[in-house]
């Protein structure tokens, strides 16, 4: 870089120019597609708006009744997500990115393991679910079958309180197929030779995790905690599709409560003061794993 | 890697194979249960003995009526001109955002990425009104237009955001080489960043397949004809608000799926020689 | 090096469509007010023609069967008149919100199924959905009498919002060769012949057993190894209130200024379907969703020997060859009593409007959806269709025995009761409320008087009284 500020006196220019050209479709992308909405739902959030009726401006008033808790849901809904994020954040990171360590290794049959490793990912949300609830009847599902077999005490799963929760959570390691290519991907693009230059040095296999694995798939982790982070805070599935948010609000997850203020209530002035809180949330949390990144992601392009 | 095969080398082998094969029993349990029960009469599904494996009668005769409920074949047609049209799409766009949010120093770029990351932090729910009010105007709505257009308009920030991340970890020192050489940043990008990114892009290449052949939520909002409807709808169509034809469901989510999984072993087959590659050119 | 330059060719195209796309972009603040009135403007020429045909939008939720009837019907539509052509719009997922998205952008569909508790009270509210009433008094060769009140949405007195479509109600359903096999005489067709709840009560014992073969009955019984459960209960307000009306309740008090289940006959009610799980050891544990494997495959395999769920089930048992019966509930009270559930049908406020009651009167005159009937999943609601003579036409020899007594009949002697959803003002906020303090209950961890109790005060502020006075 420096080199090139020496030769060309325009070359900042034009690295302008071409940055913003490559960026230009993403750009125009943001503009058209989601500013506009965005900027709407962050006027509607201000609003009494039923999606009928023009919005009328209301001031704070969305904001003021979440908080003063005049809709018990609101703060039951956040519990709930947080609990939920608190459990699948590590939960999935841990599982993944030790599935994608072993899959990572020379093996017999690898790319067949691989395969069934994603398999819960590619299945249609309608047959997944099926499958899962059929699996986790209290009273005949399979998983009581088998930890009755066993002699282990049975699980409600889904129908209980306690339960609801680390049922989910479960349910969703599951499917963390992307999640674990992405970690593979990044294992995948470690170049060799830093391994080699390791054993050479008589480094154990600890050596080599510690220092090449770690920091050359920081940038990949980084990722993976980012969207893990963003997806956890927004979970939704599962409430909309098994629990319906029971049993007992326990897995009233918040967007599924937005959802419901806003289709089910029809009340989109509240639900995007929700959207909007959220969105908040998240932006901090964001900047948060991006503020302190800088000291443990460790970029070979690093010209962040 | 040269290891001496003793004793304690075959136990830990012997273990490794038993967490991996256990954990890989758990994952295969959801699609072995539909593929079972898309062979068997709806009134048998619900018979969860661990130890009857298959359905002693197979009923194979599901699949055809599962696949003429609906004009699936027309379905199947649909979905692949909606997932093609933003595999290219994508592929093309969100690597070009993020080799100008990785790669090429320029002002704006911090706030840019900033603004495309933050698309993903508001939930839909609230957006979709006002998005699907863009379209309306434009008369695209009951057109692909909304399905395919994004993809060729960044691709989503999740894309840009994962192939920035595998772009940051390519070493500089490679580019400035090339530089040196005298090439542009276009060449760059194409001779340099995106051989080299090769397993990142195949991944990006799924991920875009995967979500959009099960995508129902875009396909339900925007289209409104049923012979615009793709395969994802279509197995919706097998859950009215009433009894539910399980094993034809099943049956036919088993035939949707199938792509999915030979896309999936094609596909990872090229992530392995992603290895390779980069282990070469470092 | 030809893929690459290809590749850079895209680019170059892919930068340029976008700048295009750009331009684009300013396009729609520019069409925003045009746009719309331009639409309607070709609506309108479309409408007013006499020789063009008004083409109109149908939407509902159902696949499967019923969509292939819908089909049915609309094609019989377009080919009995020249003037309107009607296209079913299924939308098999996210349907509110695509009516929603679709309403707010002012891309009305003509006709719409529509939820009442959710959209059509709402739209009513708003004139976004039509009164009925202003068509039925326009339309001189309309037979009113074909309406039945009991299928009628009404938002006052005077303004309804919707018409039923496809009654059902819920009944009991149950496994006759269980009975057979512990000679247990089978329960009474006949709604007046209703068994009491302690005769069901005992019955559900003498047919849970367990591992051993023991019923609920012996004492030796271990409720932690059953394999045929008595009974199975379904978990949404259709499921307790028959139960409720047979006490004498409703889901309100009378003056509709609170929720019925805190009354004492609410809280009774649900404590004893509560007991049936917690106290006897009769029932499954009472799970949600739809998803579930119901009640009906669990009474196939003979996990189940009786189970009370919505008469629709009867086309899945019917078509899958089951032998299997249905019988009058049991009642709580001094009258054996079941709830209605159907589907409204109801007209927008769009300039086809009058195209779409054509429609509306279609396919609610009397035999259109004839085939739904046959299959078991329905039930008319035009009263020109409840005359013996035409039920006996749609019985088929597929159908239960005692389906006329046990399903038909009731309809039309006012066992059954019209829908809470059609009755019941901010119905969904109130039900969001108790549903999850019922959890409490289904999951045996509160007594019923305890679990309202929770949320008693609460469910009470969204009360706002009935709906249709």
């Amino acid at each position: 870089m420096r080199y090139k500020e020496k030769k060309l006196l325009n070359a900042k220019t034009k690295s302008n120019l071409v940055g913003w050209a490559f960026a230009l479709p993403a750009v125009i992308g943001f503009l058209f597609l989601n500013l506009v909405p965005m900027l709407l739902s962050g006027y509607y959030s201000f609003c009494d708006y039923n999606i009928i009726r023009k919005p009328v401006w209301s001031g704070f008033n969305n904001y003021i009744s979440l908080f003063k808790g005049t809709d018990t849901t609101f703060w039951l809904s956040v519990k709930a997500t947080l609990l939920y994020t608190v459990m699948a954040v590590p939960a999935n990171l841990i599982f993944s990115f030790a599935i994608a360590l072993l899959l990572n290794r020379d093996m017999v049959g690898r790319a067949f393991f691989r395969s069934l490793f994603y398999l819960p990912c590619i299945l249609p949300a309608v047959a997944s679910s099926f499958v899962w609830i059929l699996l986790m009847n209290p009273d005949f599902g399979l998983f009581n079958v088998i930890l009755d077999f066993l002699h282990l005490p049975e699980s409600k799963f889904f129908w209980d309180k306690s339960s609801v929760l680390p049922s989910i959570v479960f349910m969703g390691i599951w499917s963390t197929g992307s999640t674990q290519v992405i970690f593979l991907a990044g294992l995948q693009n470690i170049p060799r030779v830093y391994y080699e230059a390791l054993e050479i040095d008589g480094g154990n296999a600890w050596h080599k995790f510690w220092s090449v694995t770690l920091p050359m798939v920081s940038s990949t982790l980084f990722f993976n905690l980012v969207i893990g982070i963003i997806g956890a805070l927004q979970v939704f599935g599962a409430a909309y599709i098994i629990t319906e948010g029971g049993p007992n609000n326990a897995s009233l997850f918040y967007v599924f409560n937005l959802w419901r203020q806003a289709f089910k209530y029809m009340d989109m002035g509240k639900a995007s003061a929700m959207a909007w809180v959220l969105f908040v949330v998240v932006l901090l949390a964001t900047l948060v794993v991006f503020k302190t990144s800088n000291k443990w992601v460790y970029n070979e392009g690093g010209d962040q | 890697m040269v290891v001496r095969k003793n004793t304690a080398y075959y136990i830990k082998r012997t273990l490794f194979y038993l967490l991996i094969g256990l954990l890989a029993f758990v994952c295969v349990i959801p699609l072995y249960w539909m593929v079972r029960s898309a062979f068997m009469k709806n009134t048998d599904i619900y018979v969860m003995d661990p130890f009857i494996f298959w359905p002693s009668k197979m009923l194979w005769s599901n699949f055809t009526s599962a696949w003429n409920s609906a004009p699936f074949t027309k379905y199947a047609f649909n979905t692949i001109v909606i997932v093609a049209a933003n595999i290219l799409g994508t592929l093309l766009t969100s690597s070009m955002a993020a080799y100008a949010f990785s790669r090429v120093k320029w002002k704006g770029r911090g706030f840019c990425f900033g603004m495309i990351l933050i698309t993903m932090m508001l939930p839909g729910a609230v957006t979709i009104v006002p998005q699907f009010l863009i379209w309306r105007n434009l008369h695209m709505v009951d057109t692909y237009v909304p399905l395919i257009l994004p993809a060729f308009l960044g691709g989503g920030a999740f894309n840009i955001f994962l192939l920035r991340q595998f772009f940051l970890a390519i070493p500089n020192d490679l580019d400035e080489a090339a530089e040196i050489d005298g090439a542009g940043k276009l060449r760059i990008f194409l001779q340099i960043i995106l051989p080299l990114s090769k397993s990142a892009m195949i991944v990006v290449a799924l991920f875009t397949f995967l979500g959009n052949w099960n995508d129902f939520f875009g396909p339900i909002i925007y289209l409104n004809s049923k012979d615009k409807f793709t395969l994802a709808v279509g197995l919706l169509q097998f859950q009215g608000d009433y009894a539910t034809k399980w094993n034809l469901l099943m049956a036919a989510s088993t035939i949707v799926v199938a792509p999915c999984i030979l896309i999936y072993l094609i596909g990872q087959r090229y992530l392995i020689e992603g290895i390779s590659l980069t282990g070469m050119k470092a | 090096m030809k893929t690459k330059r290809l590749v850079s060719v895209l680019l170059i195209a892919v930068m340029i469509f976008s700048a295009t796309a750009c331009s684009g972009k300013s396009e729609v603040t520019d069409n925003k007010d045009t746009g719309s009135s331009n639409t309607a403007g070709s609506d309108a020429a479309a409408g007013g023609g006499s020789e063009k045909v008004t083409e109109i939008r149908f939407t509902e939720w159902d696949g499967g069967d019923t969509l292939a009837v819908y089909e049915e019907i609309a094609e019989k539509f377009n080919q009995s008149q020249s003037k309107i052509h009607v296209t079913v719009m299924n939308i098999p997922d996210e349907y509110d919100t695509k009516i929603t998205t679709m309403v707010a952008g002012n891309d009305v569909p003509e006709v719409c199924m529509l939820d009442a508790a959710s959209l059509m009270y709402t739209y009513a509210e708003e004139s976004i959905v039509l009164n009925i009433q202003d068509f039925i008094n326009k339309d001189a060769n309309f037979d009113k009498s074909s309406m039945l009140d009991q299928f009628k949405y009404m938002l006052t007195s005077d303004y309804m919002a919707g018409y039923g479509i496809g009654s059902e109600n819920i009944t009991m359903f149950y496994n006759p060769s269980l009975f057979q096999k512990y000679g247990i005489e089978e329960p009474p067709a006949s709604y007046k012949d209703a068994w009491d709840w302690d005769t069901f009560v005992n019955t559900a014992q003498q047919l849970t057993i367990d591992k051993e073969g023991r019923n609920a009955l012996d004492p030796a019984f271990d409720p932690e190894n059953i394999e045929t459960y008595g009974v199975t209960i379904s978990k949404w307000w259709a499921g307790y209130m028959p139960f409720l009306y047979s006490e004498g309740g409703d889901y309100l008090n009378e003056n509709g200024t609170a929720i019925g289940y805190a009354t004492e006959e609410g809280i009774d009610v649900l404590q004893k379907l509560a007991d049936l799980t917690y106290k006897y050891h009769v029932a499954l544990t009472p799970t949600s969703s739809e998803t579930m494997p119901g009640a009906s495959e669990a009474l196939t395999t003979n996990k189940v020997a009786m189970t009370f769920d919505g008469q629709w089930i009867n086309a899945a048992l019917m078509s899958d060859g089951v032998d299997y019966n249905v019988a009058a509930l049991p009642k709580m009270g001094a009258e054996a009593k079941t709830t209605m559930t159907f589907g409204g049908i109801s007209i927008m406020n769009t300039d086809k409007a009058d195209a779409a009651w054509e429609f509306v009167k279609y396919i609610l005159s009397a035999g259109a959806c004839e085939p739904l009937y046959k299959s078991g999943l329905w039930l008319p609601t035009n009263a020109n269709e409840y005359t013996d003579e035409y039920i006996k036409s749609f019985i088929t020899d597929k159908h239960p025995k005692n389906y006329y007594e046990s399903i038909v009949v009731p309809m039309m002697d006012g066992t059954a009761e019209r829908p809470v959803v059609a009755t019941i003002k901010n119905f969904n906020k109130i039900n969001d409320i108790i549903s999850p303090a019922l959890d409490l209950l289904w999951s045996g961890e509160m007594t019923a008087a305890d679990a309202i109790a929770t949320i008693e005060d609460q469910a009470n502020a969204e009360v706002k009284g009935y709906l249709g006075k």
